[in-house]
């Protein structure tokens, strides 16, 4: 029996990262495609000798023997872009837009939308502006809170600061604020 | 065909039917939720029988035993019943809980 | 939260991906320097001759190459495999969130238990948009996931105690402990349709 722990680890470590799933099927679709169509081309040439020939004429027409080089050099361009995005996907972490951590009894997931709205929420009651007026976006380990000023009102850089990391902590999630006041405000 | 407490020779024969409608009041008597809430299903294990209970989760008001306990109970009931009962020794019995029922103790004296 | 094969997944984008780098780089270098393809192209027709005299006779198609057969053959069953492969994705879910064997018998709980008593509690507060319950295999033990959507200006550490709290029953409930995954959701595009208040 693996310790509570243990899942936690495990599942938390997943849902953090993309499972490339939906890049890995469609790969695999492709490839299947592809296949699919040379092994009925290729029953059908082995059951009909002509089509070998047909085939050959038609490759012939449509690229000719003076265009070959170019066009290999072209497709050749082109399989190495995929191959980087290919190799990337596999390669790289694909860490998704969430937090997350464990807590006594349950592990907690969050999402950054989520954040990010009860952060603005926070900043925009604080600093008594509108809503629209904030825009926050959540960094790996800060959250950085853009707010557009009403005219003839100063905002208090430190209390929407102070608000937005309240509004973290209170979830036991720790980042540092960075605020930016817009230099041209609304007029109500 | 022995000579039981009366004296009289016979045999007693259960329907499957009558040991089923014995198992599921058995089972309802235990998870404490109404009758037409319980499904059981008897079946052969290796000579004895198994009794399959579904049935839902009994919210009451009060904390009262929990969902493993419950299942417990329902085991015992089943197994002293039918061997009581019925004579009939039950191997196995599965408990599955699906859905559930808020209950109010209803007092009927 | 499942259990797909991860690692499968990216291994198959990785195989494609030297794949397609491998063939690239051929297609470029022969591109560019046309001469050094000769020597190859007439070693593979050499090749290429010398395998396909194997053949055997097949009725009404006349002598077939046993090499031909053989790939059309080994690209059959990539075929196969790669199907496979595509509907073996999203696996794990369990149907039940507790089943504990014992000497009696077996004792299953089914998820929509969970959804009734973790769930349904917290869609009934006001600063719960909605709630979902999700039951999953995880290395052999079965997981709950609890996911929330919370309503715009919900006070985020109530949301969370809540559903601790809603935990907590569900524990002296069950009388076990099964691992449960608390998800503060986004809203998705269906939850931007549901009206901002809700009558009851």
């Amino acid at each position: 029996m693996t310790s509570e722990r243990t899942i936690y680890r495990r599942v938390l470590r997943r849902e953090t990262h993309s499972s490339r799933t939906s890049a890995a099927v469609v790969a695999a679709s492709v490839a299947i495609a592809i296949l699919a169509a040379g092994v009925i081309g290729g029953v059908w040439g082995l059951l009909d000798p002509r089509v070998a020939g047909e085939a050959r004429v038609w490759f012939d027409e449509a690229i000719p023997v003076g265009n070959r080089a170019a066009a290999s050099v072209a497709a050749g361009v082109i399989a190495l872009l995929l191959a980087l995005v290919l190799i990337a996907l596999a390669v790289g972490p694909g860490r998704r837009a969430r937090r997350a951590r464990t807590t006594e009894r349950v592990a907690l997931l969050v999402d950054d939308g989520v954040l990010a709205d009860a952060v603005a929420d926070a900043v925009a009651l604080r600093c008594g502006i509108d809503r629209r007026q904030v825009a926050t976006t959540l960094g790996r380990s800060s959250v950085t809170v853009r707010i557009t000023p009403t005219s003839g009102i100063r905002v208090d850089d430190d209390a929407a600061a102070a608000a937005a990391s309240s509004t973290m902590t209170a979830l036991g999630f720790t980042a540092t604020p960075r605020v930016r006041v817009e230099s041209g405000g609304v007029v109500a | 065909m022995t000579a039981g407490d009366s004296g009289v020779l016979g045999r007693t024969t259960i329907s499957a039917r009558a040991l089923q409608h014995l198992a599921t009041g058995l089972a309802r008597d235990a998870a404490r939720v109404p009758r037409r809430d319980v499904a059981v299903v008897l079946s052969d294990e290796r000579g004895r029988l198994r009794v399959s209970v579904t049935v839902p989760v009994a919210l009451a008001d009060d904390r009262g035993r929990s969902v493993l306990q419950g299942a417990e109970a329902v085991r015992l009931r089943v197994v002293d019943g039918m061997r009581e009962l019925a004579g009939r020794t039950v191997g196995t019995v599965d408990v599955r809980y699906s859905g559930v029922r808020r209950i109010s103790e209803r007092r009927v004296s | 939260m499942n259990a797909t094969n991860r690692v499968l997944n990216r291994a198959v984008l990785l195989v494609f991906g030297v794949v397609m780098l491998v063939a690239g780089a051929t297609a470029i270098t022969f591109g560019l320097q046309p001469e050094w393809a000769e020597p190859w192209g007439t070693r593979a027709a050499e090749v290429a001759s010398t395998l396909g005299e194997p053949a055997i006779e097949v009725t009404g198609a006349g002598t077939i190459p046993v090499a031909a057969l053989a790939t059309l053959a080994a690209a059959a069953l990539a075929l196969v495999l790669l199907v496979v492969f595509v509907f073996t994705r999203g696996r794990g879910r369990a149907k039940s969130v507790l089943r504990a064997d014992v000497a009696g018998g077996r004792t299953v709980v089914d998820r929509n238990v969970a959804e009734a008593v973790l769930a349904a509690t917290l869609a009934e507060r006001s600063d719960v948009l909605s709630a979902r319950t999700g039951a999953y295999l995880v290395r052999g033990t079965r997981a709950v996931e609890l996911a929330v959507t919370v309503q715009r200006g919900a006070s985020l550490d109530r949301v969370l105690a809540a559903a601790e709290a809603v935990v907590d029953e569900w524990d002296a409930l069950l009388g076990a402990r099964v691992p449960i995954l608390v998800h503060l959701a986004d809203r998705n595009w269906r939850d931007a349709l549901r009206h901002r208040t809700r009558v009851r």
